[in-house]
């Protein structure tokens, strides 16, 4: 279109040529433009697209709860994990500290020691269901500890007596 | 089909031929409104596939407040205004004029078909931002009436007919000074 011609238009309105679209599409571009944007969203595939618009009633449920799923998972593992190892280790057969039927037994089957002075008692050796009750001076009670433990076992023993 | 039997469709739960729908229907005429917003082809498909992918998102809150084709030359507006402001954001850190920007594109653009008049028409429309540009583009071109760009942008036919003075003066005065 010439200069001219323009010159003799009052404004672009009046040129409907100007109204035309100067744009062309790229060929084939504009007949395969619907197939490239359903396939965008995945239109072919029909449940995976329907569910994505309207999830099912499970669905949301599902979403709902799925934190709350994880998270008890979660705990499930955890302690499953730790009563395997407490069970391999055997720690669940053992008793508790006030469990005092088990002391109790050991106790009276010699196999602990009740306190320190027990302890120093029965390692001197006499029968305490025969023979009446001995009678030991102070020096061969310090002697014989120092021949049987060294210092830090005294301290232990000691600070388990207390 | 009309757009009142496409959401007829939707609300039926068929969801995917709903939209099937309106990809025929409007598929081609919001590439062209988002072509004349931003001239490169290239950039017009990506904004259309952007486009359609918030359509079909957006599709479950669709409340029919306003038309079907309002809401979705709302959202391809939306878009390619977001895109050229962008653009504009980009040029001015590289201290470039993004009007000559797509003036030049536009002139070695295979995909131009106009003669020279339009070309300065498009160089004049280009100089324009986005938002008056896209109420040009839709009124000039596409025709749509005040009523319905007032839905589509959110603002009042008053403030859009004033809009559409200016950037029509704007381009007036553009092809005056090329000698039209």
């Amino acid at each position: 279109m010439s200069k001219s011609y323009m010159n003799h238009q009052q404004n672009i309105d009046d040129n409907p040529q100007l109204k035309r679209n100067p744009f062309k599409a790229p060929e084939g571009y504009l007949e395969s433009l619907d197939e490239r944007i359903l396939s965008l969203v995945g239109i072919d595939r029909e449940e995976e697209v329907r569910e994505a618009v309207t999830p099912s009633l499970g669905r949301r449920w599902f979403g709902i709860l799925k934190p709350a799923l994880l998270l008890a998972c979660t705990f499930g593992v955890i302690f499953g994990m730790g009563y395997g190892v407490l069970r391999l280790t055997d720690t669940l057969n053992r008793p508790s500290d006030t469990d005092e039927s088990y002391y109790a037994k050991m106790i009276e089957n010699g196999l602990i020691r009740i306190n320190f002075i027990d302890s120093v008692e029965e390692d001197l050796e006499y029968d305490d269901l025969d023979d009446e009750e001995p009678v030991f001076d102070e020096d061969t009670v310090v002697s014989w500890l120092a021949s049987q433990y060294t210092s830090m076992e005294l301290a232990q023993l000691y600070y388990d007596e207390k | 089909m009309e757009d009142s039997d496409i959401i007829g469709l939707y609300k039926s739960g068929q969801t995917e031929r709903a939209f099937t729908f309106i990809v025929r229907k409007y598929g081609e005429r919001l590439y062209w409104h988002i072509r004349q917003m931003v001239a490169d082809h290239n950039d017009a498909d990506d904004l259309l596939q952007e486009t359609f992918i918030k359509v079909w998102n957006a599709l479950p809150a669709f409340r029919e407040d306003s038309k079907l084709y309002t809401w979705l030359y709302r959202i391809a507006t939306n878009e390619s205004i977001t895109f050229l402001k962008r653009k504009k954001l980009r040029a001015t850190f590289t201290l470039r004029d993004p009007g000559m920007d797509i003036a030049s594109f536009i002139e070695s653009d295979p995909l131009f078909d106009g003669d020279e008049l339009q070309l300065s028409l498009q160089k004049a429309i280009a100089t324009l931002p986005p938002k008056q540009k896209s109420v040009f583009v839709m009124r000039y071109f596409h025709e749509i009436k005040y009523e319905d760009i007032s839905e589509i942008m959110g603002i009042s036919v008053g403030a859009l007919k004033a809009s559409y003075h200016h950037a029509f003066n704007k381009v007036q005065e553009y092809l005056k000074k090329e000698g039209y």
